[in-house]
């Protein structure tokens, strides 16, 4: 079992990056030891340009670059039994100093996913969106249900003739109404990672 | 299953049942084929094609995303595809990689070094003619 850490930026990152974003994870371990103590073991160190390694007590990091704007990071649990809620921990602190280190150095992070695999399927995949990002999605998800009775109602007041105003009224006011609690619980509902 | 999973249902079956439309009956397409004793493999694949003239055996590993726009793991996808064709290389297989993910181009670039190549499509329509023509070239370089 493992986790898979995607840290996207819109701006290609500068290449000395890598270095500087070693100085975030503190005391590091040479790649091939690191190496060893996973499931990629036998891929051999230069095969897979490894930026950095850190290996811990519970588990190992390996952070290597994936594309131009994109580091990617693999997390393996060792010496433990398997543990996907553990396997999460770990992988959202890694992905959190991650893009603590792109931010520091002044690339904005556009994307963040963790994918938790085992056995070659995708367990779970979890994503860190932004507040505007957490709005637009819990507006596409409760605004149809929530106002389907106002706008229902104004448009019957529009068929039978009666009181059109009251029904506009009251759909104006019901959407006012859940845009306020969108924005409401969207801010207090936390930044943590959702997953699927 | 996630109702935003970014495929179909029936993604898998589709993709095996475009195959053997496509390729015609020269050729077996073998689901999950870790059930196939006779196959003798070591790392099992989501498919295997067998060109019945030459022998060759194609292996194929589908893999899906949650969302539309994630990322394919880079270090973990390299380690199955590495498993895959490095310990059934007693069948000399042609492997292939089916991703309806997004690929990282260092993924791609290290898989293409391997002789692994990549298709990239959310829809077996998209998938399965690339899928087959890759099965051809590579059957008949075996002949």
């Amino acid at each position: 079992m493992f986790a898979e850490i995607t840290v996207t930026a819109a701006e290609p990152l500068s290449s000395s990056l890598e270095a500087q974003a070693r100085a975030w994870f503190g005391p590091l371990a040479p790649v091939h030891v690191a190496l060893e103590r996973t499931q990629l073991a036998k891929l051999g160190e230069k095969a897979l340009s490894i930026a950095f390694a850190k290996v811990m007590s519970t588990h190992v990091i390996l952070v290597s670059r994936a594309a131009v704007n994109a580091f990617s990071a693999y997390v393996e649990l060792g010496n433990v039994p398997p543990d996907v809620k553990r396997l999460k921990a770990v992988a959202e602190a890694a992905a959190d100093r991650l893009v603590e280190c792109l931010a520091a150095h002044g690339h904005r992070a556009t994307s963040l996913e963790i994918g938790i695999n085992a056995e070659g399927i995708l367990l779970q995949f979890g994503r860190k969106h932004t507040w505007a990002q957490r709005l637009v999605a819990s507006a596409r998800k409760e605004i149809p249900g929530r106002l389907s009775v106002p706008v229902a109602t104004f448009v019957a007041s529009i068929w039978f003739d009666t009181d059109v105003r009251r029904g506009a009224v009251n759909a104006l006011a019901a959407l006012a109404g859940v845009l306020v609690w969108l924005v409401v619980s969207v801010t207090l509902e936390g930044r943590g990672y959702r997953y699927e | 299953m996630s109702k935003r999973f970014t495929v179909e249902a029936g993604f898998f079956e589709d993709i095996a049942a475009g195959l053997e439309g496509e390729l015609g009956p020269a050729y077996d397409v073998i689901r999950r084929p870790r059930f196939e004793r006779w196959m003798d493999l070591a790392e099992p694949a989501d498919l295997a094609v067998r060109d019945r003239e030459s022998g060759q055996i194609t292996l194929i590993a589908i893999k899906v995303g949650v969302t539309e726009d994630n990322h394919l793991p880079m270090l973990g996808t390299m380690a199955e595809m590495w498993r895959l064709k490095e310990r059934n290389a007693h069948l000399q297989p042609a492997v292939v990689l089916v991703s309806a993910a997004i690929v990282f181009d260092t993924l791609e670039q290290w898989l293409s070094v391997r002789d692994i190549p990549v298709i990239r499509g959310r829809t077996s329509g998209e998938i399965v003619p690339r899928l087959a023509e890759v099965i051809m070239a590579g059957a008949v370089a075996h002949r």
